[in-house]
């Protein structure tokens, strides 16, 4: 059986795909194939972008590529860059000013590294920063490479590398592991870190090039990994969980490590599309941000109703506790309140934890607990910020493995890497595809508890049945 | 750093900043073996060789590099064992011995 296939023939995205049998089984298959074969045509990604950059952007998008600046990926010691006397003997006044005031300042801060402090001083006065793209170092034994920050003035300095090293569950640190990570940081790097980025990973800024095997090797050697780069999954986030959290419904943090000793290789050998981020919340609370941040967010839910305490909550009403607000502000009134007992109607409630937050000395989460997949919320992208929607509203969570949660999050994956554009994110793909195509691909019931937003949304609820009462 | 000129087994070869080779048309077996030299491959083996020809083919055809998965299954190769394969990443190392240009976002 022969394939034919109808790339586009800038991209390589593959437009369609024909057997021989078909074209000759079914005239409209070949009527379809000569058409695209005749017209050579490009996929609509490119069709847009290459009419609008030769039409509208055409001599300005070549001279700006004429003028960005070439880097090397080396940074030159002081003594290498010309003219870097009068720039470090130069004032910062604007960086001056911003040492004024009672509250603790980043420039002292900035100062007492290594840092180039006239890029930022020349960023201020011409109003335009003087850092240029970021881009990656590949460096032979870390596959997911190590980033840099190119410099747009090269007279005052080339250009920074910095990694990232991935932070324990929790992000908690021992006071001695953070000095192990400074002691490495001084010795190789600017003696400047970055605590913590976005990702929730500890940058070290500013190593020169022939500095990054060390660094690399150093932590290694004290069992820290770098990493979070790349199109791998990237550090992935949780909240304190079960270690330090009243209302935590799965040890999320538990769940982060299980997931690292799963996917270890996914998250050193980059093999997506484009990046992939994974979040760990303990309760709908959501501290980790997962339903905003994370293309696949696991979040701690319960399926039965909120327990009420009546001995407990007679006491807090009785101590000045104002059940009637709390009932008010319900957002689908999914309570009754007589002024002595309470009862939560389970078609309603959307377990959204409203009532437990306010009231937790009497009202506490239920007990059938498990994780809720929501998958593909972003932030930057194609379509803008994007609110994760659930995939599977309910898994159990059973430690220590957690295969049932992990293998629709793998079949996730595999729905991404196979079916994503280059350079496309997992939310743009599913916005770009609808649920009903990717729940296909992925594998699971469509249902309508799939919905964008889990706290309103009135379908959030249990049969009686199906929690087996 | 602007790209360089190299003369190599009398050719003269036009190389990027990033090392990478200008004109994909002059690219022979040899090149890829220098290339893989400096890419710290000690010797080009059968693997190597089919991932090589299999990005240039697709170059050839596509005029792009291909996508990381693309590679694996047309290998049959996991993606942890050609980046082993290739220390210095497929984006850099395996395309540079196929003789592509920089690849532009992903590989």
């Amino acid at each position: 059986m022969t394939t034919v296939i109808m790339a586009c023939p800038t991209c390589g995205f593959v437009i369609a795909d024909f057997t021989e049998e078909q074209m000759a089984a079914e005239e409209r298959v070949a009527k379809r194939y000569q058409y695209l074969k005749k017209k050579q045509t490009l996929c609509p990604n490119c069709l847009i972008a290459t009419k609008r950059l030769k039409e509208l952007r055409g001599a300005e998008a070549d001279e700006a590529k004429a003028a960005a600046p070439v880097f090397s990926g080396e940074i030159l010691t002081p003594e290498e860059v010309e003219g870097f006397e009068e720039a470090e003997a130069a004032e910062t006044p604007l960086l001056d000013e911003l040492e004024n005031g009672p509250w603790p300042s980043h420039v002292t801060e900035l100062k007492k590294s290594k840092y180039h402090m006239m890029m930022y001083e020349e960023g201020m006065r011409l109003r335009q920063t003087q850092w240029g793209f970021g881009g990656y170092v590949s460096l032979p034994g870390v596959a997911a490479g190590i980033l840099v920050r190119a410099s747009a003035r090269p007279d005052i300095a080339r250009g920074a590398n910095f990694m990232r090293m991935l932070a324990p569950s929790g992000g908690y640190y021992t006071t001695d592991m953070l000095r192990t990570v400074c002691d490495i940081t001084d010795e190789h790097a600017y003696g400047l870190l970055h605590l913590h980025s976005a990702g929730g990973d500890i940058e070290i800024l500013g190593i020169p090039t022939e500095d990054l095997e060390p660094t690399v090797k150093a932590l290694n050697e004290h069992g820290f990994d770098v990493g979070s780069t790349s199109d791998a999954y990237r550090n992935s986030v949780d909240c304190l969980g079960m270690s330090r959290c009243d209302v935590a419904l799965t040890d999320s943090m538990g769940m982060r490590d299980a997931w690292y000793k799963r996917y270890l290789d996914d998250v050193q050998y980059p093999r997506f599309p484009h990046k992939l981020k994974v979040r760990f919340s303990g309760c709908p609370n959501d501290c980790a941000r997962a339903q905003q941040k994370s293309g696949i967010a696991l979040v701690g839910v319960f399926r039965d109703l909120p327990r009420v305490d009546g001995d407990r909550l007679t006491e807090w009403v009785g101590r000045g506790g104002d059940m009637n607000a709390i009932v008010r502000m319900c957002p689908t009134r999914a309570m009754i309140w007589d002024g002595k007992s309470l009862e939560i109607d389970a078609d309603s409630c959307v377990r959204c934890m409203f009532c437990i937050n306010k009231c937790s000395y009497a009202i506490r989460p239920g007990v059938d607990r498990g994780v809720a997949i929501v998958v593909g919320a972003k932030f930057r992208g194609k379509y803008g910020p994007l609110l994760g929607k659930v995939l599977t509203p309910f898994v159990p969570a059973n430690p220590p493995d957690y295969n049932e949660v992990f293998e629709i999050a793998d079949r996730v994956a595999d729905a991404f890497d196979e079916h994503a554009r280059r350079k496309e994110r997992l939310g743009d793909m599913i916005f770009r595809v609808g649920m009903d195509q990717f729940t296909e691909w992925v594998g699971v019931e469509p249902s309508p508890r799939q919905m964008a937003e889990p706290r309103t949304n009135v379908y959030y609820h249990w049969k009686a049945e199906e929690l087996g009462r | 750093m602007a790209g360089q000129t190299i003369e190599f087994k009398g050719k003269t070869l036009e190389l990027d900043e990033d090392g990478f080779l200008q004109d994909p048309d002059l690219w022979d077996e040899e090149i890829a073996e220098f290339f893989a030299k400096e890419e710290s491959i000690p010797e080009l083996t059968e693997e190597h060789w089919k991932v090589i020809n299999y990005i240039r083919d697709y170059y050839l055809q596509f005029g792009i590099a291909p996508m990381i998965r693309k590679i694996g299954k047309a290998c049959d190769m996991p993606v942890k064992h050609m980046y082993q394969i290739f220390p210095t990443g497929l984006d850099k190392g395996a395309c540079r011995c196929a003789g592509l240009p920089k690849p532009t976002g992903c590989v």
